[in-house]
């Protein structure tokens, strides 16, 4: 029962350049990340406007704030992720991947951004973690106390960027990946699977460059949203414009400052 | 077929008013009706009745599965972002038991359960069901006669005739020597004979080992319209097959249900960016599993679980596993295959789709390919030539996929590399009785050991071809026959693929050169516009007056006492409005650099609206000059070059003062050299030609105009050097003064007729 629907992209002239830049050897993960913005218009920046996308950085945002308060299993609850009070890091990515599916659900806004968006978060999370509980099997304690250290400017703006490039490349692999294996073979650009996987590391690397623009101001961004008390939605939906709109700068720019 | 996002569904009599006049009703029932639902070999002469709510769950399930049918997810080159994908419903049916079906719980199961399922928004609304037809399901076999001696029977499971449930079935009943009913789905003939064929000789070797013989209940859901059938990706099928085993199992006094599905197949992680949500479909998910046992089980009013014995294992332990097994040989028949439509009885298997690469990986990385369909594929995996273009796709796509599941280092570097993964560790933790970290180690190892295997198959199938010495440039083999990648940490390392993007306006050797995300070379001839544009190129966000660009690109300092006329100064004003609210919500956003930058912006702006003095005469029609000298520019580079025209279109702000957008790419330009009226350079005639093109229209009319200026021509070389091919040069030089001399002619006459015209009005209006 297990069918994949692959999709291609349409034929169009603004396509037809995305295309034509894969299939040469021009066309460099900026070039191509480039040609992709502009041929899919405003849907990247536009996609602020998805409650998923929002509700998921929004609970991202909030975790430092909640493992900071010294009520972290009741803070995560009210954002609707169900915790032990020594959660690891599979318990505790599986929670807010079921917070935010719960949220699809119950609001019916299932949308691909919001599917995206959700990777991302589960992945920034399990990265930071990961890289911060080094030993092979860390202490439970661990997390809540390494979540409460992404509280200051510098950690959250990190971890910021971490989501913001995960979205970011995923928004971008939602296309490029539809024509990728389409240049794989003899004579074509990428000879082996193992050329095109490099391309792809090398547009993930792009997409985490450019993202670094958010590192910038995110931090400053948080900081102040919990110093006035208002680390709401509504305020982090703005955020996520902004954010969103300043990495489709960087990349549409084609170098990374 | 409909192709609208949110569609209203009133099933059988259901009705209200807020509905569109175009909503889809549906009827089930007999034929005649739109859906008929046949479970053969259950019904009254089994049981009795079904129970009212199972009655009800499985109408709800066959009109979820009708309406899904009915509208289109879209195409495959749609470039939107899932807007057709995802769609919505609401779905207004009659049941027996309304206050049940609308308990606030119940519907939130149903309606989790099937959105994460298909990606779709239900809402539900459950009425009384008004009239009640005697047979609104048929559930009778040909006699009525009873086919399930259910008083012992013990398991109740999905049977489709592929290896999974085949290898599940064979446990079941041979294995653990259990009571089976096996529940099918007869979708189409050729799958119902797969499917007989497979039980029958199961049955029969139950009986030759002494174990019991399973029974077979198949379900026909035929949906007579064709309307209903336009839509193929049929994500919510499961629901009905799980309504209906349950019901079955309902019926025998069972609260469980087997679904066989291999783990990497049930979770499906996605195997490419463009595979997002459930286009890798969740049939067999364990959150789905979950969601299907919650409403079992409040159907039901017991606990009713849902398992998939295989949920951690991979394909190839499945084979391995049967390999002790009775049935062994009958593996071979199992029909996995997607593309039932591409079935014949020489190709069962299309070997080209997900499940029927899984499946020859799986067999060969079982090391029991003898026990596969064999010669019954297609296109086989390491020998078949595999041109079709989405085929190679997904193959390069499902094998990517498993070699990365190699490349993480432990259960936590899954989850950083794979996010979805996280979505079915509670679900694991659930079924299994174990905590979170055991969950996703599970997961994790489940999808280590299938890219272990899937990476030994490739290396035997890369032997095997350098062995055969015999590649064509689309079997596996050539497409995999280089060395793995070198691991690269996160967050750096060496590129084989520069990130570099080059975007170029030069000028050289009487031309420009334009290159535009590292494009193809495109050379135009110069002409003033090109010469605009490289300034503006050059410095995004940096506001030009026109005739600032001029003194430019003639080579002169820009006057710094240059006032704006009025159009100007309107222009200036709303730049600078939108800067200011740039500023506000950097600011907001506490991007210091951005508003920073925006600052300097306002700044500039504001001094230039500041200055005083007298406004440049006929500064408006200098600005329509070098407007349409951009234009004549930008439409030239469109017709060689149109994804660069429209860039530029969108990106340029031409008027009184002109800019290049703060967020568009950076250029590298070099200006070209200031025109020298005295240099001697001989130009091509058709360059000139190209860069007049208002003036003068063709090589011959430049002919005849150096003729009557007496402008020197000569004939020079092509860069071929062949005598037929000289081309017509022109002095440059003594050409611009000479157009200069025309171009005030031309003028002095326009102001003689214009005068003329005036003065025979003034006269006429005297009379």
């Amino acid at each position: 029962m297990g069918h994949i629907r692959l999709p291609h992209l349409p034929r169009t002239r603004r396509w037809r350049e995305v295309i034509d830049l894969i299939g040469s050897s021009a066309g460099t993960a900026a070039a191509v990340a480039s040609a992709t913005l502009d041929a899919i218009d405003d849907k990247f920046v536009s996609s602020s406007a998805d409650a998923g996308l929002v509700r998921a950085f929004w609970i991202l945002a909030k975790l430092p704030d909640a493992a900071r308060s010294g009520t972290f299993v009741q803070e995560l609850r009210d954002l609707g992720v169900s915790v032990s009070p020594n959660p690891t890091v599979a318990e505790l990515t599986a929670a807010v991947a079921g917070a935010i599916d719960t949220h699809l659900d119950s609001h019916r806004q299932r949308t691909d951004f919001a599917e995206m968006a959700l990777a991302a978060t589960v992945e920034s999370i399990a990265r930071d973690l990961t890289q911060r509980t080094t030993t092979l099997f860390p202490d439970a304690a661990d997390v809540p106390r390494e979540i409460a250290k992404l509280g200051t400017e510098v950690q959250f703006g990190r971890l910021a960027q971490s989501f913001f490039a995960r979205f970011t490349e995923r928004c971008l692999r939602y296309y490029v990946d539809r024509e990728l294996p389409r240049h794989v073979g003899k004579g074509r650009r990428f000879k082996t699977l193992a050329d095109q996987k490099e391309f792809s590391r090398a547009l993930e690397l792009h997409c985490q460059q450019a993202s670094e623009i958010v590192e910038a101001f995110a931090g400053g961004w948080w900081s102040k949203a919990r110093h006035e008390r208002d680390l709401s939605e509504t305020r982090t939906a703005r955020f996520v414009s902004y954010a969103l709109r300043k990495v489709r700068d960087e990349l549409r720019r084609g170098s990374v400052e | 077929m409909t192709t609208a996002r949110e569609t209203w569904v009133l099933c059988d009599d259901a009705t209200r008013p807020s509905a569109p006049a175009d909503a889809l009703h549906l009827t089930l029932g007999e034929k005649g009706q739109s859906i008929t639902v046949n479970i053969g070999g259950i019904d009254g002469a089994l049981t009795g009745r079904l129970a009212p709510r199972f009655h009800d769950l499985i109408r709800i399930a066959a009109f979820v599965l009708a309406a899904d049918g009915a509208v289109g997810r879209g195409k495959a080159n749609d470039d939107d972002k899932g807007e057709k994908w995802h769609r919505t419903f609401h779905l207004v049916a009659g049941v027996d038991d309304p206050g049940f079906w609308n308990q606030a719980e119940v519907i939130g199961a149903i309606e989790g359960t099937l959105g994460f399922l298909s990606q779709d928004n239900f809402h539900f609304e459950f009425q009384p069901r008004g009239k009640k037809p005697n047979r609104q399901l048929v559930f009778s076999g040909p006699q009525g006669e009873p086919v399930v001696p259910w008083h012992d029977v013990e398991e109740v499971s999905l049977f489709s005739g592929g290896l999974d449930s085949f290898a599940g079935a064979a446990d079941l009943i041979l294995g653990q020597k259990r009571s089976t009913v096996l529940v099918s789905h007869r979708s189409a003939t050729k799958v119902t004979a797969v499917q007989n064929g497979l039980f029958d000789d199961l049955r029969r070797i139950a009986e030759e080992h002494g174990c019991p013989p399973p029974e077979h209940v198949a379900v026909t859901l035929a949906r007579h319209e064709s309307r209903l059938r336009g839509e193929h990706t049929q994500r919510t099928r499961s629901f009905l097959y799980a309504a209906i085993a349950g019901a079955v199992a309902n019926l025998i006094g069972r609260n469980r249900v087997c679904m066989y599905e291999n783990g990497i197949i049930a979770i499906n992680l996605p195997i490419a960016g463009s595979v997002v949500g459930a286009r890798a479909t969740r049939t067999a998910h364990p959150r789905v599993l979950s969601g299907f046992a919650k409403i079992l089980s409040q159907v039901a009013g017991r606990t009713f679980e849902v398992r998939n014995p295989f949920a951690l294992r991979t394909r190839a332990e499945i084979i391995k596993g049967l390999a002790s097994s009775p049935a062994l040989p009958l593996a071979k028949r199992t029909v996995s295959c997607a593309h039932v439509h591409r079935q014949s009885k020489m190709h069962p298997h299309c070997g080209i789709c997900s499940q029927c690469i899984d499946r020859q990986f799986g067999f060969l990385g079982a090391g029991m390919e003898e026990h596969d369909s064999g010669v019954g594929y297609d296109v086989q995996l390491a020998h078949g030539e595999w041109k079709d273009e989405g085929a190679r796709a997904l193959l390069l796509n499902w094998v990517g996929a498993a070699d990365s599941y190699t490349g993480c280092e432990n259960a936590d570097g899954f989850l950083d590399a794979f996010g979805d993964a996280a979505r079915a560790v509670p679900f694991i933790m659930e079924s299994c009785g174990v905590d979170a970290n055991a969950a996703s180690q599970a997961v994790y190892d489940l999808h280590r050991r299938h890219g272990e295997a899937v990476r030994r198959v490739i290396e035997e199938v890369k032997l095997t071809g350098k062995k055969a010495r015999s590649l064509t440039m689309n079997t596996l083999q050539a497409l995999l026959l280089r060395k793995r990648p070198t691991k690269i940490p996160r967050g750096g390392g060496p590129e084989r693929f520069p990130f570099g993007i080059e975007n170029r306006l030069v000028f050289g050797a009487g031309s420009w050169r334009i290159t535009f995300r590292n494009g193809p070379v495109l050379t135009l001839p110069d002409a003033k516009g090109l010469r605009y544009l490289s300034f503006l190129l050059r410095a995004p966000a940096t506001v030009y007056l026109a005739s600032t660009l001029i003194d430019l690109a003639e080579g002169r300092e820009p006057s710094k006492n240059v006032v704006l006329d009025e159009r100007g100064k309107y222009a200036v004003q709303d730049h600078i409005h939108s800067i200011e609210a740039e500023r506000g919500r950097a600011q907001e956003m506490c991007d210091e650099q951005a508003a920073a930058r925006c600052q300097t912006e306002i700044d500039a702006l504001t001094d230039l609206m500041a200055r005083k003095g007298d406004v440049v005469p006929g500064s408006g029609a200098i600005a329509e000059a070098v407007e349409s000298d951009l234009r004549s520019a930008i439409a030239a580079i469109k017709e060689a070059n149109p994804v660069l025209g429209h860039h530029l279109e969108d990106n340029l702000q031409l008027g009184a003062v002109l800019w290049y957008h703060r967020s568009a790419p950076n250029w590298d330009t070099a200006p070209a050299p200031a025109p020298d009226a005295s240099a001697s350079v001989w130009v091509p005639a058709r360059t000139l030609v190209d860069a007049e093109v208002h003036v003068i229209r063709g090589p011959r009319e430049v002919g005849r105009f150096c003729e009557r200026f007496e402008v020197p021509t000569r004939r020079g070389k092509t860069k071929a050097g062949r005598e037929h091919q000289r081309r017509l040069e022109v002095h440059a030089p003594t050409f611009r003064a000479a157009l200069r001399r025309q171009q005030a002619e031309e003028r002095l006459l326009q102001d003689a007729a214009d005068r003329a015209l005036t003065e025979r009005e003034k006269r006429a209006g005297g009379k």
